[in-house]
């Protein structure tokens, strides 16, 4: 009974057009002209939506570049690319930032993949499950862990201690290198994990059954089986690497030249940028948009090169074709004789031939195994002093991992207290309380998130529901791809030429939050694409089966069900957007001030502690704010997680 | 308002002050001296402040009136195990244009000479560069910290090093982190010294408007020389403008 | 409790196996399991689902080892050596017991990466040598004359039997002395299904085969013996039925339940 009454009635299909369903009627009704209107605005919209962030890419780039051109024009591209920066003398050779930069990833690179790589083997293939998830959620935590609570992890201990150690000042490339190697680990490490644990058991477990010792299963079918994935990670990394601000500024002691040794100071594209933005003018503020534009072209050509990478197999095997041609022919000649000497000794199809034949085979093969195998190394030592080494960086990374957790816990927590966190800064060295940067940080949040989010399931809803795969879908990706590696500083230098001057915002909140939404856009597009499309295609099929029209379907079927996955992914980015720095250090001010309206300035937590630990004179109110900008973070990531568990739960459960 | 860091801590002060008593917020801004300037001058800000006078293009405007607030003087921070006392203006110079780059040629121990430079936002830099290195370069090499407190911090565990700053942040409540202050010409940095004239790093600092003060402008000014921001300018690390100089306006 | 035939009394004994128990964690899922697997024949394990037959499998070439929290009792002997005895090494064991798993688990490599890993692992370097086993390998899986001129290609892009025969290439080009295969035909296509239960055929003189499945037209086919597997009760540990001749079996089960079984009345 109640069966047949849904199926008269079904609850998420009251409002189908009357004209469309004419259910009772016995002629097939063509689409009225309102649905298809309707429909097809709707698509209009999503379309639009989905262009946002290829219109922002291309923003970004072409008013960076206009910023940029009163230096090219003026100095020439030649003088630009020169090696002397001198603003004050009126010297815009950027080549000894461009090379700092290059010489800063690569360290980080040469330290932090390998551990990285090693933790991640260690963690998915070594690593008991407990251990393994435990550390494993630490390590995604850590990953989103503001960029300047590195640096002010670096400056404070890794510089005191490396300048010790080689007789320096502490600041320079070898500081840069150890800090952004603990950075990008984490965010290498989760990526590898994915790489790894995407390939298939059975792969596994077809290598143990073959007598397969654990280091060789790692080695010889899990590693490269997991290669595009790693290569991706690492690429990524990188990107992470070159674009970071924050921390390199706060550790690389900002000499814009090449330097002498890896304990002497140096400068980067960005830190320069962050650097000098504030009180630079003309031709040098010029030149800061044309370092950004070199900073973009360098981001979106490793996007490039990531989606060249990631491309189906068949383009890969191409490229070494000629070798395998060759390998191929010979084989070829072989096979033609075997086969002719196989069918020969078929064709009498008797049983004792047959046998004779297979008997001469097994001896064969029995024979070369027997001449080919030689006494090695043990497989035994190999294998254990390799599961060492996993062990070791496993245990190296968490360590690191610790410790940053440790320092910021250890030193915050006496800070800690309801005056400091409810109070107002107070005394020329801003003793007392934090409140109103809290608030700055949380409003401009709130902000962003409210801007982003309508365009970003919209835009993710063509995406995955609407769009043909075609060239559109993948220049959309492309941009989607490359606006999500802007590097932070690039995008803060945008919002502030954009949204502050341009659109005559001022340092405001609202400039902030437009900044900041850019950044969130392509990762809430991105997981709620995903969302969209983990949602099983039956549930469609259902609803498409009672005459459900499109938009129907979406927004009463499809969205519903992929809701939790993309509040994960708008939590996730909220807690990127709380921990940002070089976004909002020149588009929101940094005057401490309680914000009121969208128009009015603030200073965030990040920037605070920025300045705090620059000044290096009240360190106990930078320890309790980097106490707190953490647990916000943790909170944020553990909400995401929680819900993200929840809706594997209930998808799971069914 | 907007403009240097440096002045940013005492305006700031000046503007809660200021709020309590007349209701009235004043918003500060640290962007540099120059910005500050700038924004004066394109009407963004009412009141600059500055650590450095005014340039000469910045002056050719004819509208800028410049108040003087506070004096500072510029202590040269070198390591307390460093033996060496006491730099002529020559050899500072010398130091951060990468001529000298050892102390043993300043009679010390043989130590390289690891240079700690402030970022050119900062109008300690700016200061230092007019009073001390004049058409010189400074070297490029040299570490370039953004904030007082780190050039201090910097020095005070680093033999070999030598920084500048502020001379009220030479001995700072706030660190136990000892810094030994070099004579300069043979005159030990004091206050004294300073508002005597008799050390030569040292600098005002101050407050420029778009014509005369006017409104409340006027009265936040009044308010930042007045006798009750005094210890809040000493706490900050500077000398308050002396009695007589204030008179003698 | 296990009703015996005597039919594997009259064969040479490739894997003895007395009062076999086996856990994981505190589960205890296969109990007092006896029985001699005959060398060089087809040996079929058959039962419903989570009768402990494939567990019991993968106990042979210790591949168990692999799960957290296993434990065994009892005895298993291959040739003789105890399967389970101090200091033996399961990596050596599972070269000479080979594997093949329900679904087709080829290397993401090439076709001769896959088939030429086994013989690398055990130090195989000269690349005569290595053509000679992956193409003798090809040919005894009966796939040499379909993949030999693209040797090259990647092993996944083959069809789902051919994956499979390219898996039995790859056990192959290390002789194993016991071949365990783990529902071999349940993921391939009728016809590879042939070319698979083919190779068993011709494959058995030489080796010990040993086929889990669910098929029991498969088990009657292909198998020489066959034993049957149940766990009776949810949460109780499963043990050996029935053992015997195949077609003994099927024409007249001695136990109730192995009738029920196979009359298709349960399972």
């Amino acid at each position: 009974m109640a069966k047949e009454k849904k199926l008269q009635k079904p609850p998420h299909l009251e409002d189908i057009d009357p004209n469309t369903s004419g259910a009772h009627s016995r002629q097939l009704q063509l689409v009225s002209r309102s649905t298809m209107i309707k429909e097809r605005a709707l698509e209009a919209l999503f379309l639009a939506c989905a262009c946002v962030a290829v219109l922002a890419v291309l923003l970004i780039f072409a008013f960076t570049l206009y910023k940029a051109l009163p230096v090219l024009s003026d100095i020439g591209l030649l003088s630009f690319f020169g090696m002397d920066w001198a603003p004050s003398s009126g010297h815009y050779g950027i080549m000894a930032l461009l090379v700092g930069s290059v010489i800063v990833t690569a360290g980080a690179l040469v330290i932090g993949v390998p551990l990285a790589i090693g933790c991640a083997v260690y963690l998915t293939e070594i690593a008991n499950k407990r251990l393994s998830n435990i550390v494993s959620t630490a390590v995604d935590l850590l990953a989103g862990v503001p960029s300047v609570i590195y640096g002010f992890f670096g400056l404070v201990i890794l510089r005191p201690w490396l300048a010790d150690l080689t007789g320096g000042l502490g600041f320079g490339a070898l500081t840069a290198w150890l800090v952004l190697a603990i950075m990008i680990v984490p965010t290498i490490t989760t990526l590898t994990m994915d790489a790894l644990r995407s390939i298939p058991m059975g792969v596994r477990e077809a290598s143990y059954s073959m007598g397969a010792t654990k280091w060789q299963t790692i080695y010889k079918v899990v590693l490269p089986a997991a290669k595009l994935g790693i290569v991706n990670a690492v690429v990524l990394g990188m990107g992470r690497a070159i674009g970071e601000t924050m921390a390199v500024l706060m550790v690389v002691g900002n000499a814009p030249v090449i330097p002498e040794n890896i304990s002497s100071p140096i400068s980067t594209l960005t830190s320069q940028i962050a650097l000098d933005m504030g009180y630079s003018s003309g031709l040098h503020r010029s030149a800061l948009f044309g370092m950004g534009v070199v900073l973009f072209i360098i981001s979106a050509g490793l996007v490039g090169i990531v989606r060249l990478i990631s491309r189906p197999r068949e383009a890969k095997v191409d490229t070494a074709k000629a070798v395998k041609e060759r390998a191929e022919k010979n084989y070829r000649a072989k096979a033609t004789d075997y086969e002719l000497a196989e069918d020969v000794a078929k064709a009498p199809s008797n049983l004792p031939e047959l046998e004779k034949e297979q008997e001469h085979s097994r001896q064969r093969i029995k024979r070369l195994l027997a001449s080919g195998a030689k006494p090695k190394v043990s497989k035994n030592a190999t294998n254990a002093t390799m599961l060492g080494v996993f062990r070791a960086t496993g245990a190296v990374t968490t360590g690191v991992l610790v410790l940053i957790i440790l320092f910021v816990l250890v030193n915050g927590l006496p800070v800690m207290s309801l005056d400091f966190i409810f109070g107002w800064p107070q005394g020329v060295n801003a003793e007392g309380g934090i409140f109103p940067t809290i608030v700055s940080s949380l409003y401009v949040t709130v902000l962003a998130m409210l801007i982003c989010t309508p365009i970003a399931v919209l835009a993710a809803v063509y995406l995955a529901e609407y769009a043909k795969q075609g060239r559109l879908v993948n220049f959309i990706r492309y941009a989607t791809d490359t606006l999500a590696s802007v590097p932070s500083i690039v995008m803060g230098l945008f919002g502030f030429a954009l949204f502050v001057e341009a659109f005559g915002f001022g340092l405001s909140m609202l400039s902030a939050a437009l900044a900041l939404a850019l950044m969130m856009l392509p990762i809430v597009m991105r997981t709620t694409e995903e969302a969209i499309r983990a949602v099983p295609r039956y549930i469609r099929w259902g609803a498409y089966g009672l005459g459900a029209t499109k938009w129907q379907v979406v927004s009463r079927v499809v969205l519903p069900s992929a809701f939790p996955r993309i509040a994960t992914g708008i939590v996730l980015a909220i807690g990127r957007a709380v921990g940002e720095t070089a976004v909002v250090l020149y588009t929101m001010g940094q005057a401490i001030n309680l914000p009121i309206t969208p128009m009015d300035s603030g200073r965030p937590m990040t920037i605070h502690l920025y300045l705090l630990a620059n000044d290096g004179i009240n360190m106990q109110a930078a320890y309790g704010t980097a106490l707190l900008l953490m647990l916000m973070i943790l909170a944020f990531n553990l909400f995401a997680r929680y819900l993200s568990r929840k809706s594997a739960k209930k998808t799971g459960g069914k | 308002m907007a403009g240097s860091t440096t002045v940013m801590p005492i305006a700031e002060i000046a503007a809660e002050q200021f709020a309590e008593h007349t209701g009235i917020h004043v918003l500060v801004s640290g962007l540099g001296s120059s910005a500050g300037i700038e924004s004066v001058l394109n009407g963004t800000a009412d009141i600059a402040t500055s650590s450095r006078d005014l340039t000469e293009a910045e002056k050719s405007t004819g509208e800028l009136v410049t108040t003087e607030i506070a004096t500072d003087g510029i202590a040269v921070i070198v390591n307390t195990q460093n033996p060496v006392a006491n730099v002529t203006m020559d050899q500072l110079r010398a130091i951060y244009a990468g001529q000298i780059t050892n102390w043993k040629e300043l009679g010390g121990e043989d130590l390289p000479i690891l240079v700690v430079n402030r970022d050119e936002a900062s109008g300690t830099r700016e200061a230092f560069k007019t009073i001390v290195m004049g058409d010189t370069r400074f070297d490029p090499a040299a570490a370039v910290l953004p904030g007082t407190g780190q050039v201090r911090d910097v020095v005070s565990r680093t033999p070999g090093a030598i920084g500048y700053i502020s001379l009220g942040f030479v001995d700072s409540a706030f660190t136990s982190a000892k810094v030994k202050a070099l004579a300069v010409n043979s005159v030990e940095p004091s206050e004294a010294a300073v508002e005597a004239g008799a050390y030569p790093v040292s600098r005002y600092l101050y407050f420029f408007t778009k014509g005369e003060p006017s409104g409340t402008a006027k009265e936040y000014i009044a308010l930042v020389v007045s006798d009750e921001m005094a210890q809040t300018i000493r706490d900050a690390g500077y000398i308050p403008i002396s009695a007589e100089r204030k008179g003698g306006e | 409790m296990t009703e015996y035939r005597d039919a594997p009394k009259n064969e040479k004994t490739g894997i003895h196996v007395a009062d076999f128990n086996f856990w994981y964690g505190s589960f205890h899922a296969l109990t007092g399991v006896t029985m001699d697997i005959a060398q060089n024949k087809i040996t079929s394990f058959i039962g419903p689902s989570g009768c402990g037959k494939s567990t019991f499998l993968r106990c042979i070439n210790r591949m168990n080892d692999l799960i957290e929290g296993t434990r065994t009792q009892g005895t298993m002997e291959l040739d003789g050596n105890d399967i389970y005895g101090p200091g033996v090494d399961p990596v050596d064991l599972r070269r000479r017991v080979g594997m093949i798993f329900q679904q087709p688990n080829p290397f993401p490599k090439s076709i001769y990466d896959n088939v030429a890993f086994g013989p690398r692992l055990q130090g195989v370097t000269s690349k005569s040598d290595l053509d000679g086993i992956v193409e003798e390998s090809l040919k005894r899986a009966n796939l040499w004359k379909e993949v030999s001129n693209q040797l090259n290609k990647n092993g996944l892009a083959l069809s789902g039997g051919q994956q499979q025969r390219l898996c039995i290439a790859r056990v192959l080009a290390v002789q194993p002395d016991v071949l365990l295969m783990d529902e071999p035909c349940s993921a391939i296509d009728p016809t590879s299904v042939q070319k698979v239960e083919d190779l068993m055929y011709e494959l058995a003189p030489e080796m010990t085969i040993i086929i889990v499945t669910h098929n029991m037209q498969q088990a009657a086919r292909v198998s020489d013996y066959m034993a049957f597997f149940l766990q009776e009760h949810a949460g109780e540990p499963a043990t050996l039925i029935e053992y015997g001749v195949t077609s003994e079996i099927f024409s007249s089960p001695r136990d109730q339940r192995t009738e029920d079984y196979i009359t298709g009345r349960f399972g």
